[in-house]
């Protein structure tokens, strides 16, 4: 019996771990950040649906919608007819990539909590359709911009990069600054751990306030914000306000003049993070 | 009914007045960290008290004297121990009108008065719906308050459908039930609005006592049963119109207070009206001041919306009562 359950479990690993490539020739995406890694990987004109926020790059605004962020329409998704699907796994993903497997339709689940995650997605879905060279190149490229960006910001002498691996950027960086990202300012709500956002400003050389909270986005309290004293912030509320923050006049960062607005849809865990990575070290060394 | 002296109202309600101030200031100084308003202050604690704190503990004051007061006046008028502006559906007729302001993008001086408008409205709607032959039992009117209420959600939920991903957040914690810090220009239009409501509603004190005992008791005594019940549901969901875009639903405060209130005070209207809005600011005043702070040091470091700490104690609380066999 046991010797059975030991096979079976061989034979599913077995199974699942030989990742069935294809040219897929109808793809759809079911989050915005999943839309920029397909047409970064080349394939944007094989993309028949996207999700009504996915706004990068504009290619992707002519493209049918198959829903929101968090509802999408597995009909909708069923009519385009796609050969396979690509999502995160989120609340709603379990049941509808059971659905759309059942579907006879493949589904490509690829995780981008964190940075490492991101990289690792770009390189699986690559091989899922056959771009795996492509996707490589990007990954290498995305590590040597992100490398470039924090090296620059190193001679700004602000963070200093300690050992920079060949192709590999693997930056120590030494945390000069304390700072918080703001998600939303009212409730307010967080960068806290374990995401790619937290990574960002790990690259940054900023200690963020919030890492010590295990949830990925905490709804934070202001009182341990104040009592924490960042010298900077950055705000990616979609609506900038910075009467907010002026009132609060013990905040280093207020007192500083480093409150930053970022373009919150700069910051998406895609191809453009080391674009993102640029926004924040220039916002925070100028 | 025993008489109630001048002696004992003023007593009373001063006595309750000063119990508010010092949970006020117990609220204000409790927190993340302890912080003890009249020291002298660093830069930092003045700016978590004065600037972060006070606004929201001001703003729980207000929304537990608004939900405590608008119950027992619903539950003296309607004679329903169960009566609240969140089980009626005035609440979520307050909330509809908050969120399609907040859809609109009207600018906050108008919202209230939105809310306000749609609160009045599923008030006269649901009593409206709920009476036969002049009659209103206490299980239609509940039926049909659950009834309105998932009426005024669907709209609630087919606005959330429309609107940014970002709006649709704020709808959401709305719907929770969350105190949080406000500018000091939205707090006091809510304030004008509250007290201007509180001010009437106290004066319909008397009017309350001979409702209690049935609309044709009342109308034996000689007063103007539809005026008054008018009067009451306006002054009521004034208030109610008032906190909901601020505070959302919070839930429970509206149907436990009174239950406390005429407990400790007994049944006349003229002191558990006013008596009833100062226990509930007290109570949500220090719900809200447990939400900020339970679980700050704990390896979340977050908050939870007060929405989640009203029916956790008040549900407990409200199955003893019935327990006890209270009416």
């Amino acid at each position: 019996m046991k010797r059975k359950i030991i096979i079976l479990f061989f034979l599913i690993f077995f199974l699942h771990g030989r990742a069935e490539t294809k040219d897929y020739q109808r793809l759809i995406s079911l989050k915005p950040n999943l839309t920029e890694i397909l047409f970064a990987l080349g394939v944007g004109d094989h993309v028949v649906g996207v999700t009504t926020y996915c706004k990068h790059p504009p290619e992707a605004l002519k493209i049918s919608k198959i829903g929101g962020y968090s509802n999408p329409s597995l009909e909708k998704i069923l009519l385009l007819k796609p050969d396979l699907v690509v999502m995160i796994p989120d609340s709603t993903s379990p049941q509808l990539e059971a659905s759309i497997r059942k579907a006879g339709i493949a589904t490509l689940v690829l995780k981008t909590n964190s940075l490492e995650d991101v990289y690792e997605s770009i390189e699986k879905l690559g091989e899922k359709i056959q771009k795996g060279e492509r996707a490589q190149k990007l990954v290498r490229e995305m590590k040597h911009n992100m490398c470039v960006s924090s090296r620059e910001s190193a001679s700004g002498g602000d963070v200093a990069i300690s050992r920079v691996n060949s192709g590999d950027c693997f930056a120590s960086l030494a945390m000069t600054k304390k700072g918080i990202l703001v998600i939303q300012r009212s409730p307010l709500i967080v960068v806290g751990s374990g995401t790619f956002l937290s990574d960002l400003l790990k690259f940054a050389g900023i200690e963020n306030i919030a890492g010590g909270s295990k949830l990925a986005y905490p709804r934070f309290s202001m009182e341990q914000l104040i009592a924490n004293s960042p010298d900077v912030i950055f705000d990616m509320d979609t609506a900038p306000d910075p009467d907010f923050w002026e009132k609060y006049t013990s905040l280093p960062a207020v007192k500083n003049n480093s409150v930053y607005f970022l373009d919150p849809d700069l910051f998406v865990p895609g191809p453009r993070l080391p674009k993102a990575l640029k926004n924040l070290h220039e916002a925070s060394l100028h | 009914m025993k008489p109630l002296s001048i002696k004992k109202w003023t007593f009373t309600l001063v006595a309750l007045k000063i119990l508010t101030l010092s949970v006020f200031l117990l609220s204000l100084s409790l927190g993340g960290k302890l912080i003890w308003p009249f020291g002298t202050l660093s830069p930092e604690d003045h700016n978590i008290l004065w600037i972060s704190r006070l606004p929201r503990v001001f703003l729980a004051l207000m929304t537990g004297y608004a939900l405590g007061t608008s119950g027992t006046a619903f539950q003296g008028l309607l004679q329903n121990s169960l009566a609240d502006p969140y089980i009626l559906g005035v609440s979520s007729g307050a909330a509809l009108g908050s969120i399609l302001g907040l859809a609109f993008h009207l600018p906050f001086e108008m919202i209230p008065v939105l809310s306000f408008a749609s609160a009045f409205g599923a008030m006269i709607l649901v009593y409206t719906l709920a009476s036969k032959n002049k009659q209103v039992t206490p299980h239609t009117l509940l039926l049909t308050g659950v009834i309105l209420n998932a009426f005024l959600f669907a709209f609630i939920l087919l606005l959330n459908g429309l609107v940014s991903f970002e709006q649709s957040q704020k709808i959401i914690f709305l719907l929770m039930g969350n105190i949080g810090t406000e500018s000091f220009d939205k707090l006091l239009l809510v304030t004008a609005f509250v007290f201007v409501g509180s001010l009437f509603l106290t004066r319909e004190g008397y009017a309350l006592n001979l409702l209690s005992s049935g609309a044709e008791s009342a109308a034996a005594s000689g007063i103007d049963v539809p005026r008054h019940r008018k009067r009451i549901f306006f002054f009521a969901s004034l208030m109610i119109g008032a906190v909901v875009p601020l505070a959302g639903l919070v839930g429970f405060i509206g149907l436990f207070v009174p239950h406390i209130t005429r407990f400790i005070f007994g049944p006349d209207h003229r002191l558990v009206i006013p008596a009833s809005g100062w226990i509930g600011a007290m109570v949500l005043m220090l719900c809200d001041t447990l939400a900020r702070s339970a679980l700050i040091w704990t390896s979340y470091q977050t908050e939870l919306p007060v929405g989640a700490i009203t029916p956790l104690l008040g549900a407990p609380f409200f199955l003893f009562l019935l327990k006890r066999g209270l009416k």
